[in-house]
């Protein structure tokens, strides 16, 4: 019958077509194109201006598309970039009690010329009763911190100066001050320098706006009382206020929150003199934007301003308080005052620079719907092709001021989870993958891969919040490290893709204490620790009982990372060997952060840091980092670290560095407020045999090898990765 | 279905079935749906079991939630039948223990649906006028919602435990019931026993319990049936795609979602969880399909 | 809503079938309005809903400007109901932006829909094709072991894991066989002609559309069996046999036809499954449609887009059914207006 038949055609259709197609697609010749460089992610770049974009994702799509002023080396030194060559210097100012005080240690300085050169001064010039010192050097790059100090010292009186601090307050623009002003930065400089003058042992120095609610303030003299006689004076008056008037003089629509004053101290330096390095970047001529524009220093000074300005939401803001003032005296030359000495400077002109003739005077949204998908940049590649979810596809910039990328466009795939992520990468969908640890056994022995392994500058840990009475004996922090097995979490989690950690600074860096022991796995100990602590099994239910209370706490992570999933599940069991009840709980990272961790309200979590190559951890140690939504959730609070904290940050002299990292690893090891677990050491897999590296040489001609594994990384130079063709004899 | 978002088609009009005559003399006649009822009952009873007795610390053949870092990844054997996680838990144990977290949700979800289902059907349908109308266009705004956005979207922003995954799904899945119960009413209180209940002064609580819902109910019962079966197959969607059940607690969907990165060397983590969902979904359609078929006249009327 | 539209009396103005589609505009605007309500408010109420705001937990260098700034933007300082309303405004004008990277959240989800929509359609096609064929031969076969064949092995297809069933096919397509299906083309091929190309997409389309249509099959083939059976007991088939024509004639020429009709209706069931079912399919394919873009926004918590997916995706459903109820006005006189 006709419509018997006629009801199987749509069916008969369709399947035939899916075998057509897929001979149609089996057919296709998929090219392996030589001159193109693929690379795959699960991730999708948020977007692609470097001062924006959060994902990793984006930094690495960034670095084909984008330069700063400089990079790191191979082996992590900062050279120049985009800057042909930078210095830093630093203009140092002493504070006397009076004219002829700062006469006498000048003619002391004079008269001992001959050891200027051991501490880099190079000039001192006398202003009433401060003296200004320059410190450079003609040989060493950097100059700056506080090094300079034993030497001074031994010249000049340290009594006869006056101390100084810089403060940094924070104002609330929608508040009022005492007396009814807005505390915009006009009026709080005004309020500022009328406290001062009521302060005789003080006198203020210098106030500078950073951003729109900051301002930096530095006090020479007893800068204490100074700093007493600001918080008295703006807090007292709000206080009476609110206890006179009620609500009256207050703000309407914050009522609650009244007890807080319009202006906060974030936080005070303590110097002997007031420091401010000055960075000067002698930038490239003849370096051009992909539209043919030559990049100039004003791109470097309008990227920065666009990073402080608010209204494009640059979340490294913050990394830029530290800067008083920056300047353009030519159109090459870019010149970088800061407020105070900062240790971590360097990293963050290494930020792609955004050009100037495109982007000024435009708005946020503007921004994101012509710019940050399809960048104007400086880097080897350009003329962003985004297909969202899919990939991004860029050409080559035959005008790159290094020379001509070797491969003529690169890829950027984006791959919905894992499992497809290494099913493509096994059909060669693209060149370059991170490998799982528990793959990497596979791949190293799999004769198409290279493998490539080099430890993370990261962590994981369990962190104890300290605001717990739980967590608050040391010896119950280090019982705890003891019945961790991290031993098993290493070979069984990371597949030994990982080492054990003892602190807070990696091993591998140079800042680094390898020699400091990490604590073993010792349940026997830990039971005596835990004893010693009064915790015992009383009631012999296998549980351990103080003061009538069970040791039992909630052990909390985010959910999808397997990782930590499987921490949890080891060290619940460990502890539960030892007495210890653990209740483990997954949130969504959101809620997690929101509910648990910046409400100080979780016993334990399992996180992990991811570092950098920054020796700064102030944010995540110090205990002013511990109010919400700082760092310092676990509130760890050491005064001997804090102080070790801001002497890090303003030191550049690597051996002392080193010297401070290790005494502050020490110190955090005995206080254990984490259970440091391990850092990761990830591997990368590069198909075989089919890229070498031809990269410039810096004068001119090539360099030509077989890719290797630097400090940076195996990708360093993934840039300059060339055909294998071009070096035929090369043995890989 | 993906999300059991397709019910099959069971809106078809009902006799009203005042008796259920015959209807076991014709279920008993239907050999898969015997079958698949039997496999039901089994499940649940292996499922509640293993529970009670987990809960007894009874494990077998190993603790479900104890690890063994140095038993990762075993291929099943004799003393793992199932094989092992990548850490060392038994798959066996963790999908018996993990049956109770789905059928628990299956039939909490389909109980809320199937309350909620039943009293605004019930109320619209009885009442009628611009009771019915508001509470239908309620239920045409939900049907136009697609539900497993919806049901996604809330366990995304709740944290998501047995019991709330249970009642997302439950209130996002009654639509379907109350336009049964609705349909029901509006072809049963126009029926003379009624018409008599009402006549004699019955309340109106008293007509609704007593005299039109018990003869609403066997279809409803059907489509509960089925939708278990639903419900247990969105919450594996939801688990696998990490917004449902959370470890510790093994739910079939969350023992797949933490295996599937193994999939290439541990086939067994992905494959026994999805061979358990498979079952006892298909035992609980085919069960419910058979109890349909037995009380609806048309179906076993000779051709 | 497929009964509630259609059994009102009809004031006599324009062709009946165009005031019907009208009517059921009409009343589709209302449903909409409710729909993004309930949508605003579960994103809303639910803990932990707006106010993660993008970038910033975990940045305790975010200067506090920029917090309120974002508020600002947002309305998250107006109160709930001024709220909602300047979001549909804002949705609308396309000055609702992603938290993610800050494009306008209506846009992105727009530009996914060809590829959903090119699924759903594909995914409905096989199941259709695939269905009718086996529901009229399981109602021929009623209540015999081959209906029962069929009536279990349907449920198994509706009992099967679709993201199982979806990494198994991927498993098989690309590792044994070595073919591409991921995205929606082969990546770093070029094809010599626009017809290979197209071949190429509708192959990309296929595979993920084979597996939701799985249950679709399932569904749709019950649901045509049950009408058959339905139709085969009217009055009319019974007619038709007493006239002594043979069940084969009766069941293809009466009772088919009939029976056809309220699978028009099934469109509506259908696209909700697919559209829910997406959000796997489309991740596991790497399938760049409104389905994944639904999962990285509930990852991302980026909530402009997941408000203005719901709506869509609602819009989508509500645009499905009315096709559908004209689509069985047309072909069924009797619900008709007039």
């Amino acid at each position: 019958m006709l419509v018997r038949k006629l009801l199987l055609v749509p069916l008969v259709v369709i399947i035939a077509w899916m075998i057509v197609a897929f001979f149609v697609v089996r057919n296709a010749h998929v090219v392996h194109k030589v001159d193109e460089l693929t690379l795959g992610s699960i991730g999708e770049p948020d977007d692609l201006n470097p001062i924006i974009s959060q994902t990793t994702a984006a930094s690495e799509v960034a670095q084909f598309l984008f330069n700063g002023l400089l990079k790191y080396d191979q082996d992590f030194n900062v050279v120049g970039d985009l800057a042909e060559d930078y210095r830093i210097t630093q203009t140092s100012t002493a504070f006397f009690n009076s004219d002829a005080d700062a006469a006498a240690a000048l003619d002391k300085l004079n008269a001992a010329k001959d050891r200027w050169a051991a501490m880099k001064l190079l000039a001192v010039k006398q202003d009433a009763s401060r003296l200004l010192l320059q410190f450079g050097s003609a040989t060493d790059r950097v100059t700056a911190g506080t090094s300079y100090e034993d030497d001074l010292f031994k010249i000049v009186d340290r009594k006869a100066l006056r101390p100084v601090t810089v403060l940094t307050l924070e104002f609330d623009k929608d508040r009022k001050l005492p007396g009814g002003a807005t505390a915009d930065t006009e009026n709080v400089k005004k309020l500022i320098a009328a406290v001062a003058g009521q302060t005789r042992a003080a006198s203020l120095h210098e106030m500078i706006a950073v951003g729109e609610s900051l301002l930096s303030v530095s006090v020479a003299g007893d800068t204490k009382a100074f700093a007493e006689t600001l918080t008295r004076s703006f807090v007292m008056p709000l206080a009476q206020a609110a206890a006179t008037q009620g609500a009256a003089s207050l703000t309407a629509d914050k009522p609650a929150e009244t007890e807080e004053p319009a202006i906060s101290i974030m936080e005070s330096l303590d110097e002997a003199l007031l420091n401010e390095p000055v960075f000067t970047f002698k930038l490239r001529k003849g370096v051009r934007w992909h539209d043919n524009q030559e990049v100039t220093a004003h791109d470097a000074a309008f990227t920065y301003y666009s990073i402080i300005d608010p209204k494009y939401r640059s979340p490294r803001a913050s990394d830029y308080w530290t800067i008083k003032s920056v300047a353009t005296p030519d159109d090459y030359t870019f010149v970088v005052t800061y407020r105070v000495p900062y240790t971590d400077c360097t990293s963050s002109w290494m930020m792609g620079l955004i050009p100037r003739h495109i982007l000024e005077g435009k708005s946020g949204n503007w921004w994101a719907d012509h710019f940050n998908s399809t960048p104007i940049g400086t880097g080897p590649y350009k003329n962003v092709e985004w297909v969202h979810n899919e990939y991004l596809k860029m050409q080559a910039n035959e005008d790159y001021f290094e020379g001509p990328p070797n491969l003529k466009s690169f890829a950027y795939r984006i791959l919905p989870d894992e499992f497809v992520n290494q099913v493509a990468f096994e059909a060669r969908g693209f060149d370059v993958d991170g490998v799982r640890p528990d793959q990497v056994a596979e791949y190293k022995h799999n004769p198409r891969f290279r493998t490539f392994s080099r430890p993370a500058d990261a962590y994981d840990y369990i962190g104890w919040n300290l605001k717990k009475p739980l967590f608050q004996d040391k010896r119950v922090r280090a019982a705890l490290a003891y019945a961790v097995n991290v031993d098993n979490i290493i070979k069984y989690i990371y597949r030994g893709q990982a080492r054990a950690s003892n602190g807070p600074f990696p091993y591998h860096e140079w800042y680094g204490s390898p020699n400091l022991p990490t604590i073993p796995y010792d349940p026997e100990k830990a039971k005596a620790l835990l004893a010693e602590a009064g915790w015992k099994d009383r009631d012999s239910d296998g549980y351990l009982v103080k003061d009538g209370k069970r040791f039992e706490f909630n052990l909390i992570t985010n959910n999808g990372n397997a990782l930590r999933l499987a921490i949890q599940v080891l060290v619940q069991s460990d502890l539960k060997k030892i007495g210890i009840k653990v209740n483990t709980s997954t949130y969504e990272w959101a809620a997690f952060i929101k509910n648990y961790i910046n409400t100080q309200t979780f016993d334990a979590c399992v996180l992990g840091w991811s570092l950098g190559k920054s020796v700064d951890q102030f944010q995540l140690w110090h205990s002013s980092m511990i109010k919400p939504p700082g760092l310092n959730f676990c509130s760890y609070n050491n005064k001997e670290v804090d102080a070790l904290l801001s002497e890090i940050r303003t030191t550049f002299d690597r051996q002392k560095l080193t010297s401070l990292c290790q005494r502050m690893q020490k110190i955090v090891y005995d206080d254990q407020p984490f259970l440091f677990l391990s850092t990761p050491i990830p591997t990368t897999a590069i198909w075989k045999d089919q890229y070498v590296v031809r990269r410039p040489d810096g004068k001119g001609g090539w360099i030509v090898g077989p890719i290797e594994n630097t400090p940076a990384g195996v990708t360093y130079y993934m840039q300059w990765w060339a055909p294998r063709s071009i070096a035929p004899n090369l043995k890989p | 279905m993906p999300d059991g978002a397709t019910q099959p088609a069971i809106d078809a009009p009902q006799e009203p079935v005042l008796k259920q005559i015959g209807f076991w003399q014709r279920f008993r006649k239907n050999g898969p749906a015997v079958t698949a009822l039997v496999v039901m009952v089994l499940l649940f009873v292996i499922g509640m079991g293993y529970w009670a007795l987990h809960g007894l610390g009874v494990n077998w053949p190993a603790d479900p939630l104890e690890p063994n870092p140095p038993a990762q990844l075993i291929a099943p054997c004799w003393q793992h039948p199932l094989g092992t996680d990548d850490l060392g838990r038994d798959v066996m144990s963790r999908v018996l223990l993990g049956a109770h977290v789905s059928l628990m949700i299956g039939f909490v979800a389909v109980g809320i649906a199937i309350v909620i289902g039943i009293i605004l059907g019930s109320i619209s349908g009885y009442f009628g006028g611009w009771v019915d109308m508001v509470i239908m266009r309620f239920v045409d705004m939900m049907m136009c919602i697609p539900t497993f956005f919806l049901i996604l979207t809330v366990a995304a922003l709740l944290q998501p435990s047995i019991w709330i995954v249970a009642l997302i799904i439950g209130v996002t899945s009654w639509m379907g019931t109350a336009r049964l119960v609705r349909a029901e009413f509006l072809s049963l209180r126009e029926m003379d026993y009624v018409q008599a209940a009402r006549a004699t002064g019955a309340g109106h609580a008293r007509i609704i319990f007593r005299h039109v819902l018990p003869n609403a109910l066997p279809p409803v019962f059907v489509t509960a049936v089925l939708g278990v079966a639903g419900a247990i197959l969105t919450e594996a969607s939801l688990s696998y795609l990490g917004f449902g059940v959370q470890p510790p607690d093994p739910s079939w969907g969350n023992i797949i979602s933490g295996g599937k990165q193994y999939i290439l060397d541990a086939w067994w983590l992905i494959v026994f969880p999805s061979v358990a969902i498979f079952i006892t979904t298909l035992s609980f359609y085919v069960a419910g399909e058979g109890m349909r078929v037995a009380m609806d006249p048309k179906e076993t009327k000779q051709i | 809503m497929v009964g509630a539209a259609i059994d009102r009396a009809e004031p006599e103005a324009l062709t009946p079938m165009w005031t019907f589609i009208i009517r059921r505009l009409l009343i589709s605007i209302p449903l909409l309005i409710g729909i993004t309500i309930i949508s605003f408010l579960i994103i809303n109420l639910a803990p932990g809903g707006q106010v993660a705001l993008p970038g910033m937990e975990m940045n305790p260098g975010l200067n506090p400007k920029v917090r309120e700034m974002i508020a600002k933007q947002f309305h998250f300082d107006r109160s709930l109901p001024v709220q909602y309303v300047l979001m549909m405004k804002d949705m609308v004008t396309g000055d609702l932006t992603s938290f993610k990277d800050q494009r306008s959240a209506i846009g992105k989800v727009l530009e996914r829909l060809p590829a959903t929509l090119a699924l759903s359609v594909m995914a409905f096609l096989i199941s259709t094709g695939g269905s009718l064929p086996l529901g009229i031969y399981a109602s021929r076969h009623k209540g015999r072991w081959r209906d029962k064949v069929i009536s279990v092995a349907s449920f198994a297809m509706l009992s099967l894991p679709s993201f199982w069933v979806a990494y198994m096919l991927v498993l098989l397509i690309v590792r044994v066989l070595h073919i591409p299906a991921l995205g929606l083309s082969t990546f770093g091929v070029d094809f010599q002609n626009g017809f290979r190309e197209a071949v190429d997409v509708s192959w990309h389309v296929f595979m993920p559309a084979v597996v939701l249509a799985l249950g679709g099959i399932a569904g749709e083939s019950r649901y045509m069996r049950a009408s058959m059976v339905e139709a085969m007991n009217e009055d009319y088939i019974r007619t038709a046999r007493a006239k002594g024509l043979s069940e084969s004639a009766v069941a293809y020429k009466h009772a088919l036809r009939n029976s056809l009709r309220p699978i028009v209706t099934f469109v509506g069931y259908l696209l909700p499954a697919f559209l829910g079912g997406a959000v796997i399919i489309e991740q596991i394919f790497g399938y760049p449609g409104m389905g994944r873009l639904m999962y990285q926004a509930l990852l991302e918590r980026d909530m402009p887009v997941l408000m203005v997916e719901l709506t869509i995706g609602s819009a989508l459903l509500l645009v499905g059914n009315m096709i559908a109820d004209v689509l069985y006005a047309v072909v069924d006189p009797r619900v008709r207006p007039n």
